[in-house]
């Protein structure tokens, strides 16, 4: 039985290496992938577009408008009096939030204890730029407000001054949440934020284990999606039926070349990552491959079956990319954080199989897991891989008979 | 009037093939569909019910005032509960709670003294996106905090320091599904012309019979519009059918004009075509257009400005996406159905798209040519 599942695997190496372009193609992806996200994604939302429309005119106005050209969170694109152009800029995308600084602000703030409000124009069509930048502004306008509040304050009590200098100072570096000195009367809080296991909040160190499955997933299926389906199509499946194999050392046989593959892809993924983009590997690396190689599994096993199925090349490579592609993507919390979807959604997540990947994953990356912690996972993501290998198998075998 | 009719022959046996296996259907119209739904609901990146522990050494009312700010924010779920210093750090590293809030006994006693009273927050980093969005979170929160205690400082009531006043346009509920769905509908057109056409043109190439296509005496010129025709036909199909759903499920407005958004869609669908062609010309089996594609697919979704902002991107990156036709397409789908926008604001949009799609189609029909001849 092994020596035919040799026969059948070294046959499948042969079609890999006659193909040197899709071997080149398969293990330059991760590569091309890894430098993309490594370099160029980060989900931090800086230099917001902001314009600046002043119907006030004044000092105070100015000051704002220095603020807000201090912090890196903004570029200010537009400074202006004339609303109808600054609405222009915001249809056009040209900004995505206005300020508008309304006439009488400045007297407000002088005259009266409470200031004149100040408006701002959001552009929601991206949602979460939209509401970051919205809470960075406001948050802006809070500090800036407040001085000014302050302020009154000491001229009434004349004590203050000095005390203002230093905040000033602090509040520069705007977020997160510095309210810096107190004023002598006025008690603050101040939140000493500790994040743990990536204290820098460094992108890559969340994003390559989840960067990972998504290889690992989609290359692994589309791989295998084509590799019985392309028998059929090109007439040699009758060939090998008529051989002295059984269902499941075919099955097995066309799985090894690229299980090989994506066990490189991994290694290839795990030494860029931990060299050039300094992520560290704190946990078991033992368990890391366990369960890498679980995974892989279940890919490779899930694009076989499409192909054993669809018998066409174009129908099982859609179909892969439907089922692992999308899922890898959206539903393993790779990008997308699946406390914050709909209920439904997180239920339809345990249907795939890197739901089961990604967080031990994460886990033994930055929290230093190993066997101990991931081990349900594990069994979860064997059975899957069994399962569908069985499925297989069976498919096969009504094929052959 | 010959041409026409080869054309419209090709046209014809292109249909067929493409249909003569019933479960093509799914591919190329239910999951466009699906993909929306999923995308639409699913791909969320606001950070909500984030778990957290609640560690209140002080017990005071001003301690139980700033966990309230908490709970009412919306974005907390003290699912995990109260818990002592060290359940707290236990649960953060099994993973049961994301964040832990411990106010110090001498909380209310600093806040009283009119000095700073420190309270410390624990974080899970792992998920450095969402870290990041928690951060800003508890940065309001505290700053909320914070104007209640200069309110009651100055003498006036905290709705007064609110000094605020946020209108938002086009999106008013911030809902990402508004964000998603245009981009998506890039993404489906994508897939279902792109790389079927590559691969419907490879697989003649595979299976033989390109070959008998050339020795008839079909034009190539014919033979490539033929070929085209039907995939144009199945992505605008594609485009009516998600905008419907995009409508139905979402809710998304449709406040341009269609007759703006369809010929822009046509442009698109001639960029990806050409690209779709030129995969076909440099690819020998379906195996070598799907990782071809993948090799495009994959940067062009990922730099599109769809997933992660583009004004976040280096310098150099952000000059590449120029080049990204998706990148284009999405602003354009995204501001005709959400801010009506049409001609006047888009028309660089078009235009580069246009100029694209007429470089990247000639150099492929060229190509394909004389891969023929």
């Amino acid at each position: 039985m092994t020596a035919r599942i040799r026969s059948i695997a070294r046959k499948e190496f042969l079609h890999v290496r006659r193909d040197p372009r899709s071997l080149f193609l398969a293990i330059g992806q991760p590569l091309v992938l890894l430098l993309i996200f490594g370099f160029a994604i980060t989900f931090d939302i800086r230099h917001v577009g902001v314009g600046i429309v002043d119907l006030d005119r004044t000092a105070l106005g100015r000051d704002l408008a220095a603020r807000i050209r201090a912090t890196d969170a903004f570029d200010v694109r537009l400074e202006t009096n004339d609303y109808a152009r600054a609405g222009a800029f915001l249809d056009q995308g040209r900004v995505r939030l206005l300020v508008v600084i309304p006439r009488g602000f400045a007297r407000g703030a002088s005259g009266e204890r409470a200031l004149a409000p100040l408006q701002l124009l959001v552009d929601g069509s991206n949602n979460n730029t939209g509401l970051i930048a919205m809470g960075n502004m406001s948050r802006l306008i809070q500090d800036f407000t407040s001085e000014i509040l302050l302020k009154r304050l000491g001229r009434e009590k004349a004590a203050l001054s000095r005390d203002m200098d230093a905040r000033e100072s602090a509040a520069e570096t705007n977020p997160p949440s510095k309210p810096g000195t107190p004023a002598a009367a006025v008690p603050s809080i101040d939140a000493r934020i500790r994040i743990w296991y990536n204290p820098e909040l460094r992108s890559t160190n969340y994003i390559i284990p989840g960067l990972i499955a998504v290889i690992m997933m989609v290359m692994s299926a589309m791989l295998t999606s084509l590799t019985v389906a392309r028998e059929w199509e090109n007439g040699t499946m009758e060939q090998l039926l008529a051989g002295p194999f059984k269902a499941r050392e075919l099955a097995a046989g066309k799985l090894i070349p690229y299980f090989a593959i994506g066990m490189a892809q991994l290694t290839l993924i795990l030494v860029l990552g931990v060299s050039v983009f300094g992520v560290p590997i704190r946990g078991n690396l033992a368990a890391l491959f366990a369960i890498a190689a679980a995974f892989l599994l279940c890919g490779l096993n899930l694009g076989q079956l499409f192909s054993i199925i669809t018998r066409s090349q174009q129908l099982a490579f859609v179909f892969s990319i439907l089922l692992t592609m999308l899922p890898s993507f959206i539903l393993s919390g790779f990008i997308f954080p699946i406390s914050s979807m709909p209920k439904v959604i997180q239920a339809v997540t345990y249907l795939f199989p890197a739901r089961y990947f990604l967080p031990p994953l994460r886990g033994i990356f930055l929290k230093g897991y190993g066997f101990a912690e991931i081990w349900p996972e594990l069994v979860a993501l064997a059975g899957f891989a069994l399962l569908l290998f069985g499925a297989c198998v069976r498919k096969l075998k009504g094929r052959l008979d | 009037m010959a041409a026409a009719r080869t054309i419209r022959h090709i046209v014809r046996k292109e249909f067929l093939q493409l249909f003569r296996d019933r479960r093509m259907i799914a591919p190329l119209f239910i999951a466009p569909v699906l993909q929306l739904i999923l995308f639409g609901y699913a791909a969320t990146v606001d950070v909500k019910h984030i778990d957290y522990v609640l560690v209140d050494q002080s017990r005071t009312a001003d301690s139980r005032d700033l966990a309230t700010l908490f709970s009412k924010s919306g974005y907390f779920d003290l699912g995990a509960g109260l818990g002592s210093a060290k359940e707290a750090e236990a649960w953060l590293q099994s993973g049961r709670a994301k964040a832990a809030l411990v106010i110090p006994e001498d909380f209310a006693k600093r806040l009283a003294r009119g000095e700073s009273a420190p309270v410390q927050v624990l974080l899970d980093g792992s998920d450095a996106n969402s870290a990041t969005i928690i951060q800003n979170y508890i940065a309001l929160i505290t700053a909320r905090f914070q104007g209640t205690l200069l309110a009651r400082a100055v003498g006036i009531a905290p709705g007064e320091l609110n000094a605020v006043e946020p209108r938002i346009w086009y999106n008013p509920e911030f809902r990402s599904s508004f964000w998603m769905v245009p981009g998506v509908i890039s993404m489906v057109l994508i897939i279902s012309t792109l790389v079927m056409t590559a691969m419907a043109i490879t697989k003649e190439r595979e299976i033989g019979t390109l070959e008998q296509l050339i020795v008839s005496p079909i034009r190539p010129a014919e033979l490539i519009i033929g070929k085209m025709i039907p995939f144009v036909v199945v992505g605008c199909v594609d485009i009516v059918l998600v905008l419907t759903a995009a409508r139905i499920v979402f809710g998304i407005p449709l406040r341009g004009s269609l007759l703006f958004l369809f010929p822009a869609a046509f442009i698109f669908i001639l960029t990806t075509l050409g690209i779709g062609l030129f995969i076909s010309t440099v690819s020998r089996t379906q195996g070598q257009v799907i990782q071809s594609a993948m090799f495009f697919m994959m940067p062009a979704f990922l730099l599109s400005g769809i997933f992660s902002p583009i004004e976040s991107m280096p310098k150099v990156i952000q000059a590449v996406t120029y080049l990204n036709p998706l990148r284009h397409f999405g602003r354009i789908v995204r501001d005709v159905l959400l801010k009506g926008s049409g001609w006047a604001i888009l028309w660089p949009e078009v235009v580069v798209l246009f100029v694209m799609g007429v470089l990247i189609f000639t150099l492929s029909s060229l190509r394909f040519k004389k891969h023929l001849g």
